[in-house]
């Protein structure tokens, strides 16, 4: 199983991004879960067809912490990926990093890895890390690789930067590594060039580069991601570019047990 | 309002039952508090602490530490420390705050580790999971981590799982334990967790049995099945009853893991304390009265493993309450604090079996020698 942890700014287009590579990567044949780790709890709509799904933390506030079974949190979407969303309290009260860390442990605790036994976990986490809380999807035991998506503006690159920070000091803790940087492109002047040098000044690389097309808001309002929708699109190829480069440099043992299993 | 506690206490938690566990593997153990979670344990929680040389520290966490996520300081200040004890192992124990802001404990430790070379621990409790979680979650990472596969096998080697003060009492109980186990033939390898070293844990898999006497050490023994195959029997022995010892016996010939005794009637007696000597009392009385209806009640959680078809759940003060006075106890075995529940109304004997988990320094003087003749007479009162 690979760990894969999605940061990046707020509406830099992380989800999309996210959902996108999942449909991608079980197009491929692997078994895919996603889990969004933010209070919007929209990471995975695409995926269901528009629909949002109950979240861990909804189901928690419900059925209380001991009633909560795998079948209320887990739910199968496009191509059979699993879709998991791990919500967040009462809006203006309680503590949404603590919510993602109380959603993680229910997972784990219900056995929800070793249930359905997915070869690639995705976890779309919002923003920046802000707090112990959205550090959770990096720390031991959870992904294993961080990209992180930007643009060129100047906001997202200093989230990029913030998010990079935090990757590279938990290496003293033998956690997640930076695996690169996904430009989600949003048109602003000379914006390859920026990004690739503040890459390099994370001394990090850029891994792709997803155009600007209006086929994600088409697909969007299908509720679908680009790869279900529009499959025959330049963007979806674009999609799937991403996800051989994903595996690449983050599947190499997941490639060789494959081959094993064959 | 399950957790609305009026007469009774707070139980004791999950970072005391870490501390306890770790108390004599000669390790600093740092509670990360502001320091009432450190205050708690080695105040109320620990007999052994008064007069010990332990190394038990808080790490004076405060409001600003908590904001800007000084994990740093924390680290820094457990090495100093370390510079100047010296210590076999250093444990960071979470408490409520570092649950809240989701502090790293398992991290800390790891960084710890790596700057020092000493083997280091982090525990997330958080001071709402109770004593048995956390003396378990003790025992299973020492194993993971310490417990070596032996090709050697000790003859009659046993290792006594699940033993601290918490369940075991200020008293000589722990001591009587060892000494009666040796008296039926037995060499114990491992003592976990009162008297403890890290070669002994090295080598738990030496041992051909285990016996665990609370349900703290349950994990712990299915650990060690898991990993080495050891069998386990689960049962306190009390006073002059057999029952574990023939168990111990059985279970070395035919290597099946044994549980004394999970077989009682809902009624009569109800026995509220740690689950395997209320297990081991329900034993002694069938033995002397087959006829009795005796249940067993936990307040700790119950274990559905070593639990009897009418055993009992109970989750706060106000559960035990509404049996008490569901007419249909006509004894209750449990810590003297339970007492103040009572009234004439309800009609029922109490029988006083002080828990430390339950009462803390209150009656840790008072309690009961479990492999002593005042446990047969405690048994006596129970059935009379």
């Amino acid at each position: 199983m690979i760990k894969i942890a999605i940061y990046g700014k707020g509406g830099i287009g992380k989800s999309t991004t996210t959902s996108n590579l999942s449909a991608a990567l079980s197009d491929l044949g692997y078994k895919v879960m996603q889990i969004g780790c933010d209070p919007k709890s929209d990471s995975t709509k695409c995926l269901m067809g528009g629909v949002k799904i109950p979240t861990v933390l909804d189901k928690i506030r419900e059925k209380g912490p001991e009633g909560v079974e795998l079948e209320d949190i887990v739910f199968q979407g496009y191509n059979g990926i699993l879709c998991v969303e791990a919500g967040g309290p009462t809006p203006g009260i309680g503590c949404a990093g603590r919510g993602i860390i109380t959603a993680f442990e229910k997972l784990e605790e219900l056995g929800g890895y070793e249930h359905y036994e997915p070869d690639i976990v995705l976890y779309d986490v919002l923003g920046d890390v802000v707090c112990g809380g959205f550090a959770m999807p990096i720390r031991g035991g959870y992904a294993d690789h961080v990209f992180i998506v930007t643009s060129g503006e100047m906001m997202a690159l200093y989230a990029a930067s913030n998010i990079a920070s935090a990757v590279h000091n938990f290496g003293k803790r033998g956690y997640a590594k930076m695996s690169g940087i996904i430009l989600n492109s949003r048109n602003v002047e000379n914006e390859e060039a920026i990004v690739r040098k503040a890459a390099e000044e994370m001394e990090e690389t850029v891994l792709s580069i997803i155009p600007r097309d209006k086929a994600v808001q088409t697909a969007e309002d299908q509720g679908k991601t680009v790869i279900e929708a529009l499959p025959e699109s330049t963007m979806a190829d674009a999609y799937r570019e991403l996800a051989k480069k994903v595996l690449e440099v983050s599947g190499n043992e997941l490639l060789l047990h494959h081959r094993k299993c064959v | 309002m399950e957790q609305l506690w009026i007469t009774l206490p707070a139980l004791a938690p999950d970072y005391s039952g870490v501390c306890s566990a770790m108390f004599d593997l000669g390790g600093i153990c740092v509670i990360h508090d502001a320091s009432g979670c450190t205050g708690n344990y080695t105040g109320y929680d620990e007999p052994r602490w008064y007069g010990s040389s332990s190394k038990i520290f808080c790490s004076g966490l405060r409001e600003i530490d908590a904001v800007l996520g000084r994990d740093d300081k924390l680290i820094d200040n457990v090495i100093k420390a370390g510079e100047l004890i010296d210590p076999t192992m250093y444990t960071v124990i979470g408490s409520p705050v570092p649950m809240v802001i989701g502090s790293d404990m398992k991290g800390i430790a790891y960084e710890i580790e790596e700057k020092t070379g000493v083997p280091s621990f982090g525990f997330d409790t958080n001071g709402l999971g109770l004593y048995n979680k956390g003396v378990s979650m003790a025992m299973c990472e020492l194993i993971r981590r310490f417990a070596k596969k032996k090709e050697e096998k000790i003859s009659r080697g046993i290792n006594i799982l699940g033993t601290t003060p918490l369940d075991l009492s200020a008293n000589s109980n722990a001591d009587d334990l060892n000494e009666k186990v040796e008296s039926f033939g037995f060499q114990i390898v491992g003592r976990m967790m009162m008297g403890a070293k890290i070669q002994q844990i090295e080598d738990l898999a030496k041992a051909e049995i285990n016996l665990v006497v609370t349900e703290s050490g349950m994990e712990a023994a299915k650990l060690l099945k898991r990993k080495f195959g050891i069998p386990y029997v689960v049962g306190m022995p009390v006073g002059n009853e057999m029952d574990v010892w023939e168990a111990l016996e059985q279970t070395l010939q035919d290597k099946a893991d044994r549980v004394v005794c999970n077989e009682g009637e809902d009624g009569d007696i109800l026995i509220v304390g740690e689950q395997v000597l209320a297990n081991s009392i329900r034993r002694s009385i069938l033995n002397k009265n087959p006829q009795a209806k005796v249940c067993v009640g936990s307040m700790f959680g119950l274990n559905k493993q070593i639990a009897g078809k009418g055993d009992l759940n109970i989750p706060g003060e106000e559960s035990l309450v509404e049996l008490l006075y569901s007419g249909k106890y006509k004894v209750l075995v449990g810590d003297p604090l339970m007492e103040d529940l009572l009234s004439e109304k309800c009609n029922v004997r109490m029988v006083k079996l002080p828990h430390v988990a339950l009462s803390s320094k209150l009656y840790w003087d008072e309690a009961v020698h479990f492999l002593r003749e005042e446990m047969d007479q405690l048994i006596e009162e129970i059935i009379k």
